[in-house]
């Protein structure tokens, strides 16, 4: 990489640590440390909200599924807007009203301190794992792209991170957020610009392409259980969904405690509910336009160049016979993209859609051979091929001028960044608060819980680090933790809706959650053609539906209030 | 539900259906 790029990438980190030391000053205790002292503005809570929601692997990854899938996946937000006014009227003032340092806290003052302990520990089971991944998914990719060992990827991104997090705490993470989303914004309308200026037939042209290769195809109103992106999966299953993650995940929750007020922490929500959809369209159209993009340019049979390699070693003449065939499908498609552009002007009905259909019969033939690529890579790597998340970092490094690659590199480092710096700090809080002090050390000063929090986050940081160096080879092992992560999102979604419910018991609710946990667990054996998306709801709906059956004829509980107080 | 925040409810509900007639508009007009 060229010497400037790198510049550019060492101020962006520079400036990110460089704040999050400034920041360390007058923190004094936890509360200052975790939550800032509830002290933060809304804007910076919200923007921090969606730094942290907008990992590395949203910035490669969806916008590679733009551009070989198109704008559908946007559909798994539509549930997002109503979930954040739902939680803006509901657990938002319940949570941030009760003071607590944790969603899980709140469990213990309406039910028990065995639901607390429980829904912590899964917390901690599963982030604790997926902070690893966090961090493995971009270093995979930057560690083929540039052809730097793994470890040093993990490093350059997992270092600067840690040492920010553990002295600034949430102070720092939070205003790191703030930038690092500028940083990231930034990157994404400058690629953008370049895509429209560099493309070489008119847009209007390029998206009526883009339209018939079924890229710009948006909604599928279709009532699939088996499918994950529709309309109604995006709209039931995705704001269950987004009802536990904003709701009950302590990396969210812990961004809107650290608000000044119950409302600023609601417009802070809002502030996603807001943007999130346009700003994924926009990513994925990102996606579409490189697609275009590559319709005029020689394109990679395979983006990831180690792939590339490893093709070419272990099956030399399959893989010239490949890049043969692909080099005469690419370019009939060129030409029948360029006439699909200029028969638009002047051309009669039955010739463009005539000029069309041949463009989506050479973009076949060109999938065609691309999954036989795929194919051949995943036998010759061994490894899922995951192509997709390498076509922008390609296209940046390939196709566009010095100075890019340096900003596109700061963006995922900021991505990264962002994400994995909220997971550490809500780790940290969750282990120190609802473990530490509740059975360990219940009372010490100020500066010994100051002390073991930033250890405890120092802890997390190197294990999530350390699983990111080894998630090769721990590769199955993180995907059962994932998938079991998967299985009790809408359970602690459910408990927290019986938390609300003043006839819910603490009995009802525990038994209520494992049985939520157990019906999830069983839909995904028994009938695993049900999409992920429903799982939260399924979890959700027999949380509530068992611990509200196990509750009955039992007396009201004395309810938490929205002001945190027993009534 | 104080009227500030119900103000800032309608605004959200407002641009997602913006947002999402504007998606429609884009797949439909350039659906071939």
């Amino acid at each position: 990489m060229h010497w400037i790029n790198w510049v550019i990438v060492a101020v962006y980190l520079a400036i990110v640590v460089g704040d999050g030391l400034r920041r360390t000053r007058g923190t004094t205790d936890i509360e200052g440390y975790f939550l800032a002292n509830r002290s933060l503005p809304w804007w910076a809570v919200g923007l921090s909200v969606m730094a942290t929601q907008l990992s590395a692997v949203t910035l490669i990854g969806t916008t590679g599924q733009g551009a070989t899938d198109g704008l559908r996946f946007v559909q798994f937000y539509f549930g997002l807007p109503i979930a954040m006014v739902i939680l803006g009227v509901t657990l938002v003032p319940f949570l941030h009203g009760a003071k607590v340092y944790t969603a899980y806290e709140f469990l213990e003052r309406r039910f028990d301190a065995k639901t607390r302990s429980l829904t912590s520990l899964l917390f901690l089971l599963s982030r604790g794992m997926s902070c690893g991944t966090i961090i493995a998914a971009p270093s995979v990719v930057l560690s083929s792209i540039f052809g730097w060992d793994l470890a040093w990827c993990v490093a350059l991104i997992g270092v600067p991170t840690v040492i920010y997090t553990v002295l600034g705490g949430v102070q720092a993470v939070a205003w790191a957020d703030v930038k690092q989303m500028f940083v990231i914004a930034g990157a994404m309308f400058a690629i953008i610009t370049m895509l429209i200026v560099r493309m070489p037939i008119p847009l209007d042209d390029a998206l009526h392409i883009a339209g018939a290769a079924g890229r710009l195809q948006v909604f599928d109103f279709s009532f699939d259980l088996s499918k994950t992106y529709t309309f109604w999966s995006g709209i039931l299953g995705g704001t269950f969904l987004m009802l536990s993650y904003f709701g009950t995940d302590q990396s969210q929750v812990q961004r809107y405690l650290a608000a000044r007020s119950v409302d600023e922490a609601r417009s802070s929500l809002l502030m996603s509910a807001y943007w999130k959809i346009p700003l994924q369209a926009l990513i994925l159209l990102t996606g579409v336009l490189v697609f275009l993009f590559y319709l005029f340019q020689p394109a990679p049979l395979l983006y990831n160049p180690r792939h590339s390699a490893q093709v070419q070693a272990a099956e030399p003449a399959a893989f010239a016979d490949l890049q043969s065939r692909y080099a005469t499908a690419i370019a009939a498609r060129q030409a029948a993209a360029r006439a699909a552009a200029t028969v638009r002007h002047g051309g009669s009905d039955a010739a463009i859609r005539g000029a069309l259909d041949l463009f989506r019969t050479t973009e076949a033939s060109v999938t065609a051979i691309r999954t036989e690529a795929l194919a051949a890579a995943e036998r010759a790597s061994g490894e899922p091929s995951r192509d997709v998340n390498y076509i922008i970092p390609r296209f940046v490094l390939d196709q566009l001028p010095l100075g890019f690659a340096g900003i596109f590199l700061a963006a995922v480092l900021a991505a990264a960044m962002s994400s994995i710096a909220a997971e550490l700090n809500s780790l940290s809080t969750a282990t120190i608060v609802d473990f530490y002090q509740r059975w360990l050390r219940p009372v010490a000063s100020d500066a010994h819980f100051l002390r073991v929090s930033k250890i405890a986050t120092a802890i997390w940081g190197v294990f999530a680090c350390v699983v990111a160096t080894y998630a090769a080879t721990l590769g199955s092992l993180i995907e059962v933790v994932n998938r079991f992560g998967s299985f009790f999102y809408g359970s602690i979604l459910g408990i927290f809706i019986l938390a609300m419910m003043p006839r819910a018991r603490a009995r009802g609710a525990f038994i209520g959650l494992l049985s939520g946990m157990g019906a999830v667990g069983a839909v995904a054996i028994w009938v695993p053609s049900v999409s992920f998306l429903w799982h939260n709801l399924i979890g959700a709906a027999v949380v509530v539906a068992v611990g509200m059956l196990l509750s009955l004829g039992g007396p009201a509980a004395t309810p938490v209030t929205s002001t945190g107080t027993s009534a | 539900m104080t009227p500030q925040f119900r103000a800032t409810l309608q605004r959200v509900l407002g641009i997602q259906l913006i947002t999402l007639v504007l998606l429609w508009l884009l797949q439909s007009h350039y659906a071939a």
